[in-house]
């Protein structure tokens, strides 16, 4: 038995054929395009001593996903972010990366946090697969580790270079460091910098204690004892610094000695421990960043959802440019990791660290060295 | 008076080894098992002290809350060890008080998190003698471990619970024969080294920074020390701890300039340290060679 007619079917299929391109040009006129999602990773420390960083971080781009994904729908896309625990550490950073490749299909990371976290990852992305942008991580080592990852912060060659000239203005110096790759990069650059071209420069004492040490009495008095005109203290940020100027403030008598700190101090939590102690510290990290939208941002961060003030202003900016730059990139170029890596090496981006960010060279944007002085607590920019 | 001031540091940290090894030896003694749970224990007590304080509770609701604790830890390890301790399953005994303190470990981190902990915020009050200093923490821990090496000294070797103690672990049926009561003998011993526990994990995070790992440097080298200073003499052991202590400690601390040897060298010394003396003296320190009849 047939179903239809010759002269049923002769009627049926033009109607037909009308109705079905009607209905494909109602539903491009009026229905939703699908949105695609993207997802990027992101590794930091979201435990352990540094957890305080992962946190924060998390703050910032959980406040500026709202805006992205509404700014992101003109081009049918949205963007997912997934947190992975870097635990400051290369090993853990790499169990998160490579959960966050073959198990979440990322072509993207923001991260890792510490260096030690993209120094870990580096070499896994040599083979294109996925692109990483660490908006904090300053190990001189990371440049060229891998031609996909590239980082946002200013270099730890920048900053040794820095503390190198300031503290040049004594004769005897000591430096404290733990055994971190972001501090052991400090202090590589600061001694060859000494050697190199502060002659009159001498090390009294370069002393280095386990990551995550708790006791560090022992080896202060060390220090004390060679009587230096300038101490480096050189911990990671967290606890560990903390503790560190505690223990030196139980000693007491440091007369006539200058101490010098990097980014683990600038946060104030750090400072408070000690406050006798490091009233007058010289502080050297990235310059100050000056800019009303981006203090708007914090303070609203800081009003919704708790304070950033172990990632202070510059890595605040820093992990917005990243964000904006390489979410920029993915909305014009697609999901499209070498396209991104490719336009990152060609063009020349605006940001609140700089307004000339630029990986044409290298795999650091080029940012300068800041010098802070601690007054009541608080870390004051003075150049 | 740098090299007292190094001295005095040491001995904290020494004294800190010797409190944790004495409750290691004393539940050794009762049940040959090598309670290593005991680092756990003591920074889990720690961490009681610390929730107490910062729920603001007040020191004596803290006090006796961290003390319920450290007796409720105790028993808990009895319940976990009696078995094996009867069975003379030593082996299992030891791997049993492993798990337990990786378990007491992860649960601190899950609960407190693996971020350091400060009891106080500011620098540590400190005593001074000349130019010397000590903190509190660091004084009272002196002053106890001195006053507990030297009671349990005389307990275990001058009193009839000593005697006690070391017969429930050679035969425990001839001696329940005899009326004693082994197993309660044994809780009690687990529960005076959960409250000591608990005291050197709270004056060591004091002094330093409260971690969930912290215990686990200080049951090894109180491990070590128990090794060294030989498995049946207390004695033994506390000279043990002072040593593989103060010497890796003074070799770090006395060392400077382009000699100075890092803190990162510290345990590796107290290995080398350890080995010299287990094979000068495999049998412990102050053994003596005995007639084999």
């Amino acid at each position: 038995m047939k179903l239809f007619s010759k002269k049923s079917l002769g009627v049926l299929v033009p109607v037909l054929a009308v109705v079905l391109l009607l209905s494909g040009c109602v539903n491009q006129a009026q229905t939703p395009k699908t949105m695609e999602t993207i997802k990027i990773g992101v590794i930091a420390p979201m435990s352990g001593d540094a957890a305080a960083y992962g946190e924060q971080i998390q703050r910032v781009i959980d406040s500026y996903l709202p805006k992205l994904n509404e700014d992101a729908k003109v081009d049918g896309k949205q963007f997912q972010f997934i947190y992975e625990d870097g635990k400051c550490g290369g090993s853990e950073a790499v169990s998160a990366f490579q959960k966050l490749k073959d198990i979440d299909g990322v072509k993207f990371v923001i991260g890792g946090a510490c260096s030690s976290e993209t120094l870990g990852i580096a070499p896994l992305t040599k083979d294109g697969s996925v692109l990483v942008t660490s908006a904090f991580s300053s190990n001189p080592a990371i440049e060229g580790a891998s031609p996909y990852t590239f980082t946002f912060s200013y270099s730890d060659d920048v900053i040794g270079k820095t503390i190198a000239k300031e503290m040049s203005k004594y004769e005897r110096v000591a430096l404290i460091t733990e055994q971190n790759d972001w501090n052991v990069g400090v202090q590589k650059v600061v001694l060859d910098e000494f050697k190199a071209n502060y002659p009159k420069v001498t090390v009294v004492a370069n002393e280095t204690y386990p990551k995550g040490a708790t006791d560090m009495r022992s080896v202060l008095e060390k220090i004390k004892k060679m009587a230096p005109a300038a101490i480096l203290l050189n911990p990671t940020p967290g606890v560990t610094a903390e503790t560190l100027v505690k223990q030196m403030a139980e000693i007491k008598d440091w007369p006539g000695t200058t101490i010098f700190g990097q980014y683990s101090y600038i946060s104030e939590t750090a400072l408070a421990a000690a406050p006798a102690l490091t009233n007058g510290m010289i502080i050297i990290d990235a310059p100050k960043v000056n800019n009303v939208e981006l203090t708007a941002f914090i303070d609203s961060v800081t009003k919704e959802k708790g304070p950033l003030t172990d990632i202070g202003n510059f890595y605040t900016a820093s992990l917005l440019d990243d964000v904006k730059v390489v979410t920029g990139l993915i909305r014009e170029l697609g999901n499209d990791q070498a396209a991104v890596q490719k336009a990152l090496k060609q063009r020349t981006f605006s940001g609140y660290i700089s307004n000339n960010i630029s990986f044409k060279d290298s795999s650091f944007p080029g940012v300068g060295g800041g010098i802070y002085i601690v007054k009541d607590g608080k870390a004051e920019y003075q150049q | 008076m740098f090299f007292l001031q190094i001295l005095l540091n040491s001995l904290v940290v020494g004294t800190q080894v010797v409190l944790l090894a004495v409750p290691l030896y004393l539940v050794y003694a009762a049940s040959k098992i090598y309670h290593l749970a005991l680092g756990a224990t003591g920074i889990s007590v720690a961490y009681a002290l610390y929730f107490g304080l910062t729920s603001g509770w007040g020191w004596p609701i803290t006090i006796l809350f961290t003390l319920i604790c450290a007796i409720v830890l105790g028993l808990l390890s009895f319940a976990l060890l009696e078995k094996l301790a009867k069975k003379k399953e030593h082996l299992f005994g030891l791997l049993v008080s492993f798990s337990l303190g990786l378990c007491l470990e992860a649960s601190m981190a899950l609960m407190f998190g693996t971020d350091g902990k400060f009891f106080l915020s500011t620098p540590l009050p400190t005593i001074n003698f000349s130019e010397l200093y000590l903190t509190v923490p660091g004084a009272i821990t002196l002053v106890v471990g001195i006053v507990l090496s030297i009671l349990f000294l005389l307990l275990t070797t001058q009193t009839p619970w000593g005697r006690e103690i070391k017969a429930v672990s050679e035969n425990s049926y001839l001696l329940s024969s005899l009326s004693f009561n082994a197993s309660l003998v044994r809780a009690t011993v687990l529960v005076v080294a959960s409250v000591i526990a608990g005291f050197v994990g709270i004056m060591t995070t004091f002094n330093s920074t409260l971690v969930p790992g912290a215990g686990f440097n200080i049951v090894v080298l109180a491990f070590i020390a128990l090794l060294v200073g030989g498995v049946h003499s207390l004695k033994g052991t506390i000279v043990a701890a002072y040593l593989v202590v103060l010497i890796p400690e003074l070799v770090v601390g006395l060392s400077s300039g382009s000699y100075s040897v890092s803190l990162s060298w510290k345990m590796v010394i107290v290995f080398i340290v350890a080995a010299i003396l287990l094979t000068w003296k495999p049998n412990g320190l102050l053994e003596r060679r005995e007639r084999v009849e």
